[in-house]
């Protein structure tokens, strides 16, 4: 798992919505593209990037293509929710480091 | 999603402004290489935010891209095994007992111009995991995840 890889694949409007429709149910390549204000090859290239991410899969049904959410994501999000947190935790320490070193400045 | 955070020290703007840009090597905690680096802020617009370790080689965390004594400062920030660049804005204002720092660590949306402050960490990433565990916690899911 990469923290950026996840940031980069969530930190985008249209893919953070591909996956609230595939969160409501698993979805046909073709129409997963409608809806949406871009073409259908832009619409690959998120669910590309998604995929790589581990964030969600496609299985073949008959000839379609279906995209579902990974399981994988559930460790991938909850760990990078994780790091978020333990880098908000650093700018805590640097802060408080901040603190003690500029309040003994005469 | 941005990272906030905000602390009062007992110093006016101008000496926490000062004391934070310029001596960066002797208060930041250790830098991304662990004890002995140290973090340096070459102090104008364009300056460079890096880190020296034990060996003396250096890694730039990132570039200043505001330098306003004594209100703002900020810089990019990338971690060295990123491939995203965030941004790190700090504001110095003066109030009662010293000086509130505003500490903004934002930048993780990469595609998204305009400020959305309901696009939290709660409402962002957290309302994505909620999905993944909802969708698997359906039964026909039952067992994917471990």
């Amino acid at each position: 798992m990469s923290i950026d890889r996840t940031i980069a694949a969530v930190g985008d409007r249209t893919r953070r919505e591909i996956l609230r429709r595939l969160a409501d149910a698993p979805c046909r390549a073709g129409e997963l593209a409608a809806g949406f204000a871009i073409s259908r090859p832009a619409i690959c290239k998120h669910t590309r990037l998604l995929t790589r991410a581990g964030l969600i899969r496609a299985r073949k049904s008959g000839r379609e293509r279906i995209y579902e959410l990974a399981p994988s994501g559930v460790k991938e999000m909850r760990e990078t929710i994780e790091q978020m947190e333990q880098i908000e935790q650093y700018w805590n320490v640097v802060l408080e480091a901040f603190r003690r070193y500029v309040e003994q400045k005469k | 999603m941005t990272i906030r955070k905000s602390i009062v020290v007992a110093q006016t703007p101008e000496v926490a402004f000062k004391v934070f840009c310029e001596d960066m090597d002797k208060w930041w905690p250790a830098g991304f290489s662990g004890p002995g680096s140290k973090v340096f802020l070459e102090c104008r617009m364009g300056g460079r935010y890096y880190e020296r370790r034990v060996d003396g080689s250096e890694y730039e965390i990132g570039l200043v891209t505001a330098y306003q004594p004594p209100s703002i400062v900020a810089f990019s920030w990338r971690a060295p095994s990123w491939d995203v660049i965030t941004q790190v804005e700090i504001r110095f204002s003066a109030e009662a007992g010293g000086t509130r720092i505003e500490l903004e660590h934002s930048g993780w949306e990469q595609s998204e111009k305009t400020r959305d402050a309901r696009t939290n960490y709660d409402s962002g990433w957290g309302k994505i995991l909620e999905h993944y565990q909802a969708a698997f916690a359906r039964p026909e899911h039952e067992g994917e995840t471990r």
